[in-house]
């Protein structure tokens, strides 16, 4: 069964490392969705065709790269979207609050239960969307995303790393359990690429972009290597 | 030259001083002279508010119309709005939840400005964490007594910083019946054993406030809030949400009758007393006979948008601001809002059999 990987800006990375690893694009096709900042509301809608988006972008990339109007069961679809967390600890919030754990004085702290929420309505409609799909009896998995990086301009705005660990940690633990409640396959990153603080270990940082801007949040086509391997294997088994 | 001298006092009174011109005659949409504000309320002023679950909707109002509305602990940006009540995110201008009493409300900045320490510890109900004064803030409760504690600490802090930056503060009053605590005289917003806590007749007792008392906490309150801001003014104004459930003894309708009449004339009180004291008549333009009940639900309690989209109106129209039609935004009192009120009493129908 022929492979399609697509999501959020993630991908790039995959298909760095799809094409350094070498590996055949006849049976995986990788393609980008577009911007994570549209997981924000809702983007697939379910009609008679199959599951489609409808968030324009979106579907205007799935009928570029692969000439299909909606998704469907002929193919298995991996999804990198859904375990990135740069939403949630990018906002200014988070320099006068942290979670009440890790809560130093004069901050504001913030339970647990909140923390959940956030996260929930951060990855709500992801995972109403990889619901959507697994209803539509379409095969599917899903592809982490990297984990969080310290070296974030957030933290030169003052927000504490380990605030930015703890939200990554706590937002890939409730999407991780979303998965396995709805008995979807979760490609995770191996331990190797996380470095000994819990963040992405410099070697698989993404430094620049294309356009010269830095980068504070994406793999490098090593990280995307590591992936791609990973996901061949599980494509394997 | 003639002078008129009016035959008696009545005489040069205007329409609205008389039943028939001031509303008999009239639609009950018409009464919009009903309030007269005191002082003006422009949108830059801060404003503080509290009160029972029909304040809800005044602070969500002052919000939509684009009021400086104060919110000390505002919610997440990333949290969605839907899950806002459910924390008691913007609810409020701190997150002290539904505050139904006069003695409540005293309570609460005397525990913000350390002058109260109630010995109340924290409930724990089914291996979950409640703050006793505010059970509902967070549904669901908390994983541990210390994030309760923590949370509780910024929030007083917040809700004292509240007088030092509001230039008006509006209470909305709900009812005259509390559970108090037998040690030290806590008042509790809900009956233990209700939202949360487990109730023990030797530990908490029921209190009924009296048209005395009510004055007096509601005095107090005045002079503790004025004592941060001596330029703090107050809008005062009662809920027309009758109890839902009285533990007075009384048939319910006679008890409601009995908290909402003690509370208006508490408010009538203070307003004849303070210049710096307001009094709103919501309870009027939703509860009065000459509404004939329109702005209820069919379960006669529960106020319609209609009803509060009126009572704001009228609030709004009188401080120049317009009515709906005149906020770009317009004022959606939709379906899914009024879900998202907090009401702590309605939980009371649940333990009702």
């Amino acid at each position: 069964m022929r492979t399609m990987i697509c999501g959020n800006s993630h991908v790039g990375s995959l298909a760095k490392g799809h094409k350094l690893l070498g590996l055949s694009d006849d049976a995986i096709t990788l393609f980008p969705l577009g911007t994570g900042r549209k997981e924000l509301h809702p983007f697939h809608e379910v009609t008679a065709a199959g599951v489609r988006f409808s968030e324009p972008s979106y579907q205007a990339n799935l009928e570029k790269f692969t000439g299909r109007a909606a998704l469907g069961p002929d193919v298995r679809w991996g999804f990198c979207m859904g375990s990135h967390s740069g939403r949630l600890f990018r906002g200014r919030f988070w320099k006068w609050a942290e979670p009440d754990d890790i809560c130093r004085p004069k901050k504001r702290p913030i339970s647990a239960e909140v923390l959940e929420a956030c996260i929930e309505s951060d990855q709500r409609h992801v995972r109403a969307f990889l619901a959507a799909v697994k209803d539509a009896g379409i095969p599917l998995f899903v592809i982490a995303c990297p984990p969080a990086r310290d070296d974030n301009p957030a933290v030169d705005r003052g927000l504490r790393p380990e605030v930015i660990r703890h939200i990554d940690q706590r937002a890939l633990a409730a999407f991780t359990a979303f998965l396995a409640e709805n008995n979807i396959d979760f490609v995770a990153f191996p331990p190797e690429v996380v470095d000994r603080k819990g963040f992405l270990a410099e070697k698989y940082r993404l430094i620049t972009q294309a356009n010269g801007q830095r980068d504070a949040h994406h793999g490098n086509e090593a990280y995307g290597a590591v992936m791609m391997r990973r996901v061949a294997d599980y494509l394997d088994r | 030259m003639t002078t008129s001298t009016p035959t008696n006092p009545y005489a040069d009174l205007p329409g609205r001083a008389f039943w028939r011109s001031g509303v008999a005659d009239l639609s009950p949409l018409e009464l919009a002279d009903i309030y007269q504000p005191r002082f003006p309320i422009s949108q830059e002023t801060p404003i503080a508010a509290a009160g029972s679950c029909f304040a809800q909707h005044i602070g969500r109002q002052f919000k939509q119309r684009g009021y400086n509305f104060l919110d000390l602990e505002p919610p997440p940006a990333i949290l969605a709005k839907d899950r806002h009540a459910e924390f008691g995110f913007d609810l409020y201008s701190a997150r002290y939840g539904n505050v139904y009493s006069a003695r409540q409300l005293l309570q609460l900045f005397q525990r913000a400005n350390g002058s109260f320490k109630p010995k109340e510890p924290i409930w724990e109900t089914d291996g979950r964490f409640y703050d006793p004064f505010r059970p509902n803030i967070q549904q669901g409760g908390y994983g541990s007594e210390a994030s309760v504690l923590k949370d509780r600490e910024f929030h007083l802090q917040k809700t004292l910083e509240l007088l030092a930056k509001a230039e008006l503060f509006v209470f909305t009053f709900g009812l005259t019946e509390s559970w108090v605590c037998r040690a030290d005289g806590a008042v509790l917003p809900t009956c233990p054993g209700t939202v949360a806590g487990h109730y023990d007749a030797a530990k908490y007792t029921f209190h009924n406030f009296s048209f005395q008392e009510v004055l007096a906490d509601t005095e107090a309150f005045i002079a503790l809030a004025r004592q941060h801001n001596p330029q703090m003014r107050f809008l005062f104004t009662v809920s027309p949400v009758p109890l839902t459930a009285t533990a007075s003894g009384a048939h319910v309708l006679a008890a409601s009758v009995y908290s909402k009449s003690v509370l208006r004339a508490v408010c009538g009180t203070l307003a004849e007393t303070h210049d710096f004291v307001d009094y709103f008549p919501s309870y009027e333009l939703v509860a009065s006979h000459p509404m004939r009940a329109m702005f209820f639900e069919p379960n006669l309690r529960a106020v319609s948008a209609a009803g509060v989209a009126h009572v704001m109106d009228v609030f709004f129209t009188a401080h120049g601001a317009g009515a709906r039609a005149a906020d770009p935004s317009g004022v959606k009192v939709d379906k899914a809002t009024e879900d998202d009120l907090v009401c702590e009493e309605e939980l009371l129908e649940a333990f009702s059999s």
